[in-house]
């Protein structure tokens, strides 16, 4: 949507602040993309979040429901989370790095995130890992 | 900040945001200084009463084998203590708070979707009095604040229930509005210059707070509507003789309930996290690890439901995930209890009133999350379930961690409503009779809990040997009444006879205390600019050897033409989500009373529910939804004023917003996640009481076609993409998107017309067997979607019939809206089909 305002003819028209190509760097100046953004600030907490839940619903479900391999697809979720917090915490650093000197506002901004996303992402990946352990403590018989 | 200005002109911007006088002005106001001051009065009105519930029931319990009152009235007494507390009262209060001070904190002259808020505020009014009506009917409700079935099923409960789950369906109506209403304003309506790493933090919790109020809302607002068609249509959701299951509404209920208690802390955590800085005269140490710890909190509260079910027989694998979830969410609140200590080391804080109750907040919360932390342990928690302990550790959690901060905000910011200050004598007597008076009422709850008096019961043996405990509770609780007394005394004498309070009488660092006390009503004349973190401490211009920044040149402009302008509109600035900069100017709504129309349209057919006239049902929902039309409805020629008003030209920014510029499509983001997690709830639904049913769908009951079911739902899919169209072709030509419209808004009343044949020639009742119930329901909330549609691409039609060059950007943004809301339909639809048709085959 928002490339969408920015090739809109009307935005263009506007007597506007930051003319057309000047919108689009109000919008996109940024070292990273926008998407690169959300997942370096929201990729941890999305991960933790679907293992907690994909692996209680594993559990309910499989265990009620009589599946055998309830132990392996949880290991095997829990595989792929841990991979999926770890990956947005390394973005998350090279957001970081990306933002370079902070000189000016808007890097500076990026910079925040960038450390946000690090430290949010690995306490996830930690939070993941230590839930996943219990796993192993039922798998003994 | 507001600097001097043409008499004139200031006269004729001071009377455009003025509501009109009188009874008029009270119904149509849209303001959200009054807004606010309103939920926050309601709200303390609603915490006496149950306030005065909690005295009730104390007296009760002050000696064993009383009989002060009997069993049912303490059921009905706690139940609606409960309920008030946390429905009335709490997240209101704190709702109210958000809508005064945030846009004062962010800068801006008043909330992103003005008439929403006067709609969530009636509706809540609205809301708790209907609740409050069932002590008139002699029926009030018993089953607790949780409402646990079978107990709040028809087979128990009385007509009491129903006022419970009507009037929390519209209290979760408002706090949804309120959810949205605080996210879009704090992503959208920042200061220029307001990036996210200089954003307060009281707006970093709200804006966390927000976002889990509606993921949260909307599972609570799915799980009571199911509720009510138990109760009221003979639905089986929670029946287990006809396939239902009661620990359906323990999942439901606590997924939003826990979320719950953080959506009350973090806002309060905001709270201290001000008061603190402000105290320490110094900025908040460790800000982005606090931001992290916000952020976890926010998530990792959706992840801890099952520890209230705990002693429910669910699989131990299970369990222990939410256990360590549990044991996890206390690593980021100590992450903030740290960053506070680290801010207050080594300052010399003043030991004002607020300050004292931030002190009473650390002793308190920390005690009650030391036994949050041993509840989070199964087999503790096992050992203390259902027994006083727990009372004890969630009223340290609740009035400590929130009640305090709430009682500190209410002495820090009083002052800027009222311009008047309180008494400091006065202050610190309530300060120190709730402290004291708290910690004896609730202190020795945690021994009777060891000593097994369990909670819930309206008495106790005395051989129990507990009654001494109990008495230094009553007498606890009494002081702590006393307090609140001193409190209201202290509030309502300082606005007759208080000092003036000045502008900034904390000399805070945020924006708010660099407006007048009281405020002008739309807070800022000119959009301030903001340079760093605390605005009116930092640094007010570059610093010497720092590159001259672009952006704060243009910010200067654009806050420079806002300066007492617009004089014919209701306007204020628009910045990025992420970088704070200006991005257009946001009209503003005016004074309307549809708000309080819509509102009590949908509270007359919650009524209707209620007392099972259905005709008062269909009739209430016209008119909320022919009010909310109205409000909603763009003016053309109010979109030629402001295309025409020359605003453009001296901010350099776009006045007519579309995208992700404006407020609404976020606003629509926002609807996007109430929907997604609201359909998620009957999903889980579906496939819950498929997992404990013997057979799925019940042996005997005809299958559904699922031909027809591919047929009836495909037209939406099919609108979907004629709405995508049409919002591309108005790129292309003015009038491009009409036939495409046409050809959607046909195919959504095709949909329509197939999907009521479905219905109601479904194979089976709904209320046989949950299976039915379930069916019923998915199919009818996507029903209930596609009517929308078909309302919204109806409106976009007529609209797109005739336009003129001002109300093209409007009408993209109403398509984009349009699409959204059919692709959201469609979507559901088509997860809908794969759930009832497909997975059955499948699995």
């Amino acid at each position: 949507m928002v490339t969408d305002s920015i090739r809109s003819e009307e935005a263009c028209r506007v007597p506007c602040l930051y003319p057309c190509s000047s919108v689009k760097s109000v919008v996109n100046n940024l070292p990273v993309s926008r998407w690169t953004l959300r997942f370096c600030l929201l990729g941890g907490g999305v991960a933790w979040l679907v293992h907690l839940v994909g692996a209680w619903a594993i559990a309910e479900f499989g265990i009620l429901g009589g599946f055998s391999s309830v132990h392996t697809l949880i290991l095997v979720l829990s595989a792929a989370m841990l991979l999926a917090a770890g990956a947005a915490t390394l973005v998350s650093a090279h957001v970081r790095r990306a933002a370079g000197a902070e000189t000016h506002e808007d890097t500076r901004t990026v910079a925040f995130c960038g450390r946000l996303g690090v430290v949010t992402n690995a306490v996830f990946t930690v939070i993941i890992a230590a839930q996943t352990v219990p796993v192993f403590y039922f798998l003994d018989p | 900040m507001n600097a001097a200005t043409d008499p004139a002109q200031l006269a004729a911007f001071d009377a455009r945001w003025r509501s009109p006088r009188g009874w008029l002005g009270f119904f149509t106001e849209v303001n959200n200084q009054q807004l606010g001051i309103r939920f926050m009065v309601t709200s303390l009105i609603f915490f006496a009463l149950g306030g005065a519930m909690a005295l009730l029931m104390r007296i009760q319990l002050a000696v064993p084998e009383n009989d002060f009152m009997g069993p049912q009235a303490y059921n009905e007494l706690f139940t609606m203590h409960g309920s008030t507390m946390m429905f009335l009262f709490a997240v209101p209060f704190l709702e109210g708070l958000a809508l005064y001070v945030l846009p004062l904190m962010i800068g801006s002259r008043d909330v992103a979707f003005p008439r929403l808020t006067a709609f969530s505020y009636w509706t809540y009014l609205f809301g708790g009095l209907i609740f409050f009506c069932s002590f008139l009917t002699g029926t009030p409700p018993d089953a607790g604040w949780f409402a646990y079935t079978p107990l709040s099923g028809p087979g128990y409960a009385g007509l009491g229930m129903d006022f419970w789950v009507m009037g929390l369906a519209l209290v979760e109506i408002a706090g949804l509005a309120a959810g949205v209403e605080i996210v879009v304003t704090i992503l959208k309506l920042r200061a220029p210059g307001m990036s996210l790493r200089r954003m307060p933090m009281f707006a970093w919790t709200l804006l966390v707070s927000g976002a889990m109020m509606i993921f949260a809302f909307s599972v609570l607002l799915v799980a009571t509507l199911l509720l009510e068609f138990d109760r009221a249509a003979g639905f089986a959701f929670f029946d287990p003789v006809r396939g239902g299951s009661s620990l359906l509404w323990q999942h439901l209920f606590w997924f939003f309930g826990h979320p719950e208690v953080y959506i009350m802390f973090l806002p309060a955590t905001g709270i201290v996290s001000t008061l603190v800085t402000t105290a320490a005269r110094r900025p908040l140490a460790a800000y982005p690890l606090v931001a992290m710890a916000v952020v976890v909190t926010g998530f990792v509260s959706f992840g801890l439901w099952m520890h209230h079910m705990y002693a429910t027989g669910l699989p131990e694998l299970g369990l222990s995930f939410f256990a360590a979830a549990s044991l996890m969410i206390g690593v980021a609140s100590g992450i903030q209890i740290f960053a506070w200590i680290a801010t207050l080391w080594g300052s010399r804080p003043r030991l004002t009133v607020p300050f004292l109750y931030v002190l009473g907040f650390f002793f308190n919360f920390v005690l009650g999350g030391f036994t949050g932390v041993m509840v989070a342990v199964v087999p503790f928690d096992w050992q203390v379930h259902d027994t006083f302990f727990i009372v004890a550790h969630f009223h340290y959690v609740i009035i400590g961690g929130v009640v305090f901060p709430v009682f500190a905000a209410l002495h820090y910011w009083l002052p800027k409503v009222t311009g008047r200050l309180q008494n400091e004598r006065l202050g610190r007597w309530g300060f120190w009779l709730n402290f004291v008076g708290f910690n004896l009422t609730f202190f020795p709850m945690h021994l009777m809990g060891f000593l097994g008096l369990a909670r819930r019961v309206y008495t106790y043996p005395e051989e129990l040997q507990i009654g001494g405990y109990n008495l230094v509770s009553t007498i606890g609780s009494f002081i702590m009444a006393a307090g609140f007394v001193v409190i209201v005394i202290d509030l309502l004498r300082s606005v007759r006879r208080g000092p003036a309070a000045g502008d900034n009488p904390w000399d805070a660092g945020t924006l708010d205390g660099s407006m007048s006390s009281p405020p002008p009503i739309y807070s800022f004349l000119r959009p301030p600019v903001v340079r760093s973190r605390e605005p009116l401490w930092g640094p007010v211009k570059h610093q010497p050897g720092e590159p001259a920044l672009e952006e704060e040149a243009l910010s200067e402009r654009a806050s420079a033409a806002l300066h007492a302008a617009p004089a014919e509109w209701r306007a204020t600035l628009a910045t990025d989500a992420i970088t704070g900069r200006p991005s257009g100017v946001q009209v503003l709504a005016e004074p309307s009373l549809s708000p309080l129309l819509a509102a009590l349209g949908l509270s007359l057919a919650f009524v209707g529910v209620l007392l099972k006239s259905y005709l008062l049902l269909p009739l209430g929902l016209v008119l909320a939804v022919s009010f909310m039309a109205r409000w909603l409805y763009p003016s053309s020629d109010y979109n030629r004023m402001v295309h025409e008003s020359g605003l453009a030209k001296r901010s350099g920014l776009p006045v007519l917003l579309e995208g992700a510029r404006s407020c609404s499509w976020w606003g629509m983001l926002c609807f996007v996640g109430i929907a997604g997690s609201a359909f998620s709830a009957l999903y889980f639904c579906y496939f819950y009481l498929w997992l404990f049913a013997e057979a799925w769908p019940p042996p005997d009951t005809a299958p559904l076609d699922p031909l027809r079911g591919a047929l009836t739902h495909a037209p939406l899919l099919l609108a979907a993409v004629a709405a995508w169209l049409a919002k591309r072709r108005l790129r292309e030509a003015p009038r491009g998107p009409v036939t495409l419209l046409g050809v959607a808004c046909a195919l959504t009343v095709l949909h329509l017309g197939l999907a009521t044949a479905e219905l109601v020639a479904l194979p089976f009742s709904p209320r046989d067997h949950s299976y039915g119930s379930a069916v019923f329901v998915l199919l009818a909330a996507v029903l209930a979607f596609s009517f929308v549609a078909a309302l919204l691409l109806g409106c976009a039609l007529v609209r797109s019939r005739r336009v003129e060059p001002w109300d093209r950007v409007p009408l993209r943004l109403q398509l984009q809206h349009t699409s959204m809301f059919a692709w959201i339909t469609a979507a559901s639809a088509a997860a809908s089909y794969a759930i009832l048709h497909l997975a059955p085959r499948l699995l």
